[in-house]
């Protein structure tokens, strides 16, 4: 079926008012599901998953698809308004969002979110469109070595997030891989580090450290800063409540390569959301004008990580409807709700259920744009949120991380964890060392363990297989020109200050 | 001074609503069993095999024993978090775990200290067999030729595993033994990733249940040799059986629903009753054809005696192959 045949075909099938129904419904749920701290995509949509057993299928996966996309968007209002990663994604969102806020330009900050969500959500559905069966095949030559590369990608890039002493970036990243190993070892089951605590068999949890190192201990500074001054409010003043010129100007770049860089991510198997957003804001801060102002407020620090991650999304898409791969859980509960329906999504997907790929794919323009406007109008409201009185806020906020940590997993293990991050956080942002770092070094660690050891396990023990593999090998190659990159052209600049100073 | 008073008033009003509110919360369920809500433990994330059977088979249990039935999940551990709760919940038929043949293994292979017999089992809901893929473009067409390969390349054929010491690499180190033959296993997270490493030709050879490998066979990339199973598979009516072929092995993981030891025994009753009648839904069938699974039942004595079985072989299987002591 050929691409205008199969577009007019996804109208109709969109358009049907049922599906436009469930297409909002989706976003709706999607949207608190993504401001309410822990209780992420895979608890909603799984609770969800039951409902669409007994209607149409393809309803019922325009509704899935549409709780993933809301909880793309949600999740960025609660790390720009209170730093609190809505779901692990967010959490780049956090470093400059929350300093907007902090400055009362949280508005602003809400509104780029929403808008470059936006643009790069439906540019990557349109990639998706034009790309797919072509880019799937992509999937299948990313194997063992190709992972573990992306990992030592992803490492490299996080000492590019830092935007204080260099030293204690990379403290933060070591502690993160150290952290990351606790769990059972991966080749030989045997566990670590978990000191009798079956719970931390498989490791300690994304969600609850992040929403205590940034949650958490954000309340516990504020709590003592409002010990010591007189700040009722979190925030004295609101300028505006949406981007002005300057503020597109300043974000366009970004926009444009979050979505790149996000879709390319999302299409590789094994890329998610939350590596799409660190490497958007990675690069940005290479490419950006005034990479000194990331970290402190930039607008674009927020537009680069929200662009990518909404383009990863639909880049995910790919893997699982050509070639039936699942690249991350939420992907794993899409692909089970589709086998229920005694659908299998695979390269012959297109040709046996036309309806349900052009329908779903089409929904989602509906379901971005849908956002958009559901978004748009609560500013106004959120921002309302930082005017009440602290000490009203900071017991909410609480509250929900408690009951957030609770309900991911039923386990009260991983509220205890929250809790003592909390309090490792505020040591940490007393004695200024950033917890973004330990976080993303926390998620990749175990992928490049993982994938490294497998990778060794296929070659019998021969490092050479990273020279035997071209992808592999190419994105060895980049990291390592990064890495060296950063002190050169500090020595560079430094040549030309000097330069610049004799004369 | 005044005002302090007032609003100590209220805290002990809370105090008092709370203190009252408590109790009932525990059930006066002296009545008939049931008589509230059941919830059915998958220690498992949602998403995987296991829960979306529990959610298949949730609302028709709730259908027929009129009370609300919840699947929770509560993963963790290889299915110890999720057992051990139930284990240790009350032995009132209210919570019930879902526990498969990784249970089994993880009593002997993990660090948790959680047998079979501190569960009353109540009935399989299924089980399914294994079988043995390669990669499309492989030279192997049959069992026999792959198993050849084998012999005269000790070592050479690259097996992945979902993860190691669990159930396919225990079958496959199992088969090997059985065999005389040596392959090299490869670990992976889970089928999903294991089956795509056979598809993008990392791995030579997965044991997996169709229901893992059916994208990738569907779309041509990879092809079954061989079941590990007595029958054929009604889905792919084509590939022998090992037993078919001389191989006297065969290996399937079974699903079932189970109950803390002391539960009484009328309950247990009511409760297998249930699933008996639960299994006999046609949408059911319907449903759990299409995941592959076949819907096997056994009831609590036979299903107790069938795990006792499975029990002494793996733990034997284990020692055999090396993976404990």
């Amino acid at each position: 079926m050929d691409l205008l045949h199969g577009l007019t075909y996804a109208f109709s099938v969109t358009f049907q008012l049922n599906n436009l129904l469930f297409a909002f419904v989706g976003c709706v749920i999607g949207t608190l599901v993504g401001v309410l701290p822990g209780i992420g995509p895979v608890a909603a949509i799984s609770l969800l998953l039951p409902t669409t057993f007994r209607g149409d299928v393809v309803s019922g996966l325009i509704m899935l698809a549409g709780i993933f996309y809301g909880t793309q968007y949600g999740g960025s209002t609660t790390s720009i308004l209170v730093n609190i990663p809505g779901e692990a994604a967010s959490v780049v969102t956090c470093l400059d969002g929350y300093q907007m806020a902090r400055k009362g330009r949280a508005g602003p900050a809400l509104g780029m979110a929403a808008f470059a969500s936006f643009i790069a959500g439906t540019f990557s559905i349109i990639l998706l469109t034009l790309v797919a069966p072509p880019l799937a095949k992509l999937g299948l030559y990313f194997g063992s070595p190709e992972f573990a590369a992306m990992a030592v990608l992803g490492l490299t890039l996080l000492t590019s997030l830092s935007s204080g002493s260099m030293v204690k970036a990379l403290m933060m990243a070591t502690a993160g891989l150290i952290v990351g190993a606790v769990g059972v070892d991966p080749g030989m089951g045997t566990p670590r580090f978990t000191f009798g605590i079956y719970e931390l068999e498989d490791g300690v949890g994304l969600a609850p450290a992040a929403m205590g190192l940034f949650g958490i201990a954000e309340v516990l500074a504020n709590l003592e800063e409002s010990l010591e001054g007189e700040r009722t409010t979190l925030v004295e003043k609101v300028k505006g409540l949406l981007p002005n010129l300057q503020d597109w100007k300043d974000s366009a770049i970004a926009i444009i390569q979050g979505t790149f860089t996000g879709f390319f991510i999302g299409v590789i198997p094994g890329g998610n959301s939350i590596i799409a957003s660190i490497s958007s804001y990675a690069l940005q801060k290479r490419i950006s004008k005034h990479p000194e102002k990331m970290g402190t407020g930039a607008i674009e620090g927020v537009a680069a990580p929200e662009a990518a991650n909404n383009a990863a999304t639909g880049g995910a898409f790919i893997p699982l409807l050509t070639l039936g791969i699942p690249t991350s859980p939420v992907m794993a509960l899409l692909l089970g709700a589709f086998m229920i329906h005694g659908i299998v999504p695979g390269p012959l997907l297109i040709r046996n259920n036309p309806d349900l790929f052009w329908g779903l794919i089409f929904s989602m323009y509906v379901g971005n744009i849908m956002l958009l406007i559901l978004n748009l109008p609560l500013i106004g409201m959120w921002v309302k949120v930082l005017k009440i009185p602290y000490k009203i806020l900071f017991p909410l906020i609480l509250l929900f991380c408690l009951i957030g940590a609770y309900t991911l997993n039923n386990s009260p293990v991983e509220v205890g964890v929250m809790v003592f991050f909390g309090f490792v956080g505020f040591l940490m942002k007393k004695f200024d060392y950033e917890p973004a770092l330990f976080i993303l070094a926390l998620v990749m660690g175990p992928i490049l363990e993982e994938s490294l050891r497998r990778s060794l396990a296929l070659s019998g023990g021969n490092l050479m297989i990273f020279l035997h593999r071209p992808i592999a090998l190419s994105i060895l190659l980049f990291s390592f020109l990064l890495l060296v990159s950063l002190p050169i052209t500090r020595m560079i600049r430094k040549r030309s200050e000097l330069t610049s100073q004799e004369r | 001074m005044k005002r302090h008073g007032r609003s100590r008033k209220y805290l002990w009003v809370i105090l008092a609503i709370v203190l009252l509110a408590l109790p009932s919360t525990s059930g006066f369920a002296a009545d008939k069993f049931p008589s509230k809500q059941i919830t059915f433990v998958v220690p498992w994330a949602p998403g995987g095999r296991t829960d979306i059977v529990a959610r298949l088979i949730a609302p028709i249990y709730e259908k027929i024993l009129g009370q609300p039935v919840v699947v929770v999940n509560k993963p963790g551990a290889t299915g110890y978090v999720g057992l051990k709760s139930v284990a240790m919940a009350r032995p009132d038929g209210y919570t019930l775990g879902i526990a498969s043949t990784t249970f089994i293994l993880s009593q002997y292979t993990g660090e948790s200290k959680i047998r079979w017999e501190e569960f009353k089992w109540i009935g399989q809901f299924y089980s399914t067999a294994y079988g043995i893929w390669v990669n499309s473009e492989s030279p192997w067409k049959t069992i026999e030729e792959l198993i050849d390969y084998a012999r005269k390349n000790p070592g050479k054929l690259k097996h992945g595993n979902s993860g190691h010491g669990a159930l396919q690499h225990l079958l496959a180190e199992g088969l090997s033994k059985d065999l005389g033959i040596k392959m090299t296993q490869i670990s992976y997270k889970g089928d999903g990733p294991m089956t795509v490493a056979l598809g993008s030709k990392e791995v030579d050879v997965v044991t997996a249940p169709l229901v893992s490998a059916r994208a990738l066979m569907e779309a041509g990339m990879i092809r079954a040799l061989a079941m590990a199973s007595d029958k054929r598979s009604p889905n792919l009516p084509d590939v022998p059986t090992l037993k078919e072929r001389g191989i006297n092995f065969t290996g399937e993981v079974f699903e079932g629903l189970g109950a803390p030891k002391d539960t009484p025994d009328e309950t247990i009753a009511i409760l297998e009753n249930a699933l008996e009648k639960a299994r006999k839904d046609p949408g059911l069938g319907e449903a759990l054809k299409k995941l592959d699974v076949v819907l096997e039942f056994r009831n609590h004595k036979d299903y107790t005696a069938y795990i006792d079985q499975q029990d002494k072989r793996y733990h034997e299987l284990l020692k055999v192959v090396g993976l404990i002591k």
